[in-house]
């Protein structure tokens, strides 16, 4: 929920032309379903080259993982650097209560 | 209003207080020319799909039809069968929804008029819409197995609906006695969560090693593979030992007919008697898919690859179980996956606009036990053909990979079901 309220103010950031002007968000919003509360920490925040860095070491399997080394060596450079721009524009959640 | 009250209609307002629903058909339609999009099903496609929308297309005023007021989810199922949780652990309200800005409404759709673009309920409510998501899930086909029908499955419960099935089905494991075999009959694909029947086994086996260590549990199979099968055989022969027995579609394990008074299942080789006799019957898309116009000759919903669009309607998204999706599994994950692309597309159609490239992720979880889960990813592209997996991604868990791991991903299971739910409902 906080992760969803926190994105959610990325409607304010939506470009008039709407949704299709803006692939990336819906590309990021896949990572949501396990980034979400309860979940994998948000990744809204996130400095863009952390972020793309992270994700090329679970795509040449150097950072160990159980399932994101096998979601991410699916991912272009060019969507990696798509999710991570995206990220690092987004607020960072609020401190848990 | 009045007449909606008079028909004992359920009527949950949204937050944003929307809309005024009437069920007065000349009146099925937002004021001021809001664009209405209706989602049918709260499960794990409709509630995110509902939630999507709002997020891609604000001004949208998006309704959700479910029939009923809270909605318990088909991942921890397995669970609540073999005694680990209470149902109320896999209950889902929409609450969340409505906070979201989704008007939700308890009621049964029983007309989708493709035509006119109205869904009617049973209810007696009737709305207009300018795009409709339709997420019902799939139905059980009655008689594919002879005598399996929904007397016997009062008797002999398939428990692939969760709810008072998967109530029924834990009963019975608690009453049969120890020593008693407990058949799982699993059907051939296409059906609902491909590991889920193996998880079932695998947590049924678990009861039964605590409570009634002398029975048995015979997995009967209509195919010869299934997602995930070297993990589960190393769990079941690790932790189960000779309990658990999986029989192949070759060797006589598809089930062709029961009698249920009488505890009997038939394949085309063996006849068994079982003190528990779980049959997963094959399955279909939601009747109301059926109704629509909008399946084909396979049961299932064909849908352009890229945007979830029913071939049917240009106006129609359907996701989910009831979806023909190419090469990718009818799993909770996918369904949520799947919206967010349905709905990225109706903004779109909104908007105007083209809709964005198809990306689309599935993990799947599943338990062989509380510590020891096993885990299958993906991640899905649709180009001009199917929806089909990205060849350099996806696969399991690796086999022989160790308690620790086992344990690890068994945890990582129960944050992903906390996550989906959160993304899915709120």
């Amino acid at each position: 929920m906080r992760l969803w309220l926190s994105v959610a103010l990325g409607i304010a950031l939506l470009p008039a032309s709407g949704i299709a002007g803006n692939p990336a968000m819906v590309l990021a919003d896949g990572c949501a379903t396990c980034h979400s509360a309860g979940g994998m920490p948000s990744l809204s925040g996130t400095p863009a080259d952390q972020l793309k860095a992270v994700l090329a070491e679970f795509k040449t399997g150097k950072r160990v993982a159980t399932v994101m080394d096998r979601i991410a060596r699916g991912y272009s450079d060019s969507q990696i650097e798509s999710i991570a721009t995206y990220f690092a524009a987004q607020p960072q959640p609020s401190a848990a209560p | 209003m009045t007449g909606l009250t008079r028909r004992g209609f359920t009527l949950m307002t949204g937050a944003a207080g929307l809309m005024a629903v009437s069920g007065c058909a000349s009146r099925d339609r937002p004021e001021g020319g809001v664009r209405r999009v209706v989602v049918v099903g709260g499960g794990f496609g409709g509630a995110t799909a509902a939630s999507a929308v709002r997020r891609y297309f604000p001004k949208a005023e998006v309704t959700l039809i479910e029939s009923s007021a809270t909605y318990q989810t088909g991942p921890g199922s397995n669970a609540v069968v073999a005694g680990l949780a209470p149902s109320s652990a896999i209950e889902r309200d929409f609450s969340g929804l409505r906070a979201r800005g989704v008007t939700t409404v308890a009621g049964t759709v029983t007309v989708i008029d493709l035509k006119s673009k109205s869904v009617k309920t049973a209810e007696g409510l009737a709305l207009h819409y300018d795009k409709l998501i339709l997420s019902p899930g799939i139905d059980v086909k009655w008689k594919t197995i002879e005598g399996y029908d929904e007397a016997a499955a009062a008797i002999m419960p398939h428990a692939w609906k969760p709810g008072v099935q998967t109530a029924l089905l834990r009963r019975k494991l608690e009453a049969m006695p120890n020593g008693g075999v407990v058949v799982v009959a699993v059907p051939g694909n296409p059906y609902s969560s491909p590991t889920g029947p193996y998880e079932r086994a695998s947590l049924i086996a678990h009861y039964l090693k605590r409570f009634k260590p002398r029975s048995k549990l015979l997995v009967l199979d209509g195919k010869d593979s299934f997602a995930g099968e070297r993990l589960f055989k190393e769990g079941w022969a690790q932790l189960y030992g000779d309990m658990v027995e999986w029989v192949p579609a070759s060797k006589g394990g598809r089930v062709i007919k029961v009698e249920a008074q009488s505890g009997t299942i038939e394949t085309d080789h063996h006849r068994f008697a079982a003190a528990v006799a779980n049959i997963i019957p094959p399955q279909t898309a939601g009747a109301i898919a059926h109704k629509a116009g909008l399946t084909d000759h396979t049961g299932f919903c064909p849908v352009e690859a890229a945007t979830m669009r029913s071939t049917r309607s240009r106006d129609v998204f359907v996701i989910g179980d009831a979806a023909s999706a190419g090469e990718m599994p009818k799993t909770a994950h996918a369904a949520s996956s799947q919206a967010k692309i349905a709905a990225a597309a109706v903004a779109a159609d909104l908007g105007g606009e083209q809709p964005g490239p198809f990306s689309a992720v599935n993990a799947t979880y599943a338990l062989v036990a509380p510590d020891w889960a096993l885990s299958i990813t993906g991640l899905y592209e649709a180009g001009s053909g199917d929806i089909a997996l990205v060849k350099s991604s996806g696969g399991a868990s690796p086999v022989n990979a160790g308690q620790a791991y086992r344990r690890r991903e068994a945890e990582l299971a129960e944050g992903w079901y906390r996550s989906i739910c959160a993304d899915s409902w709120g």
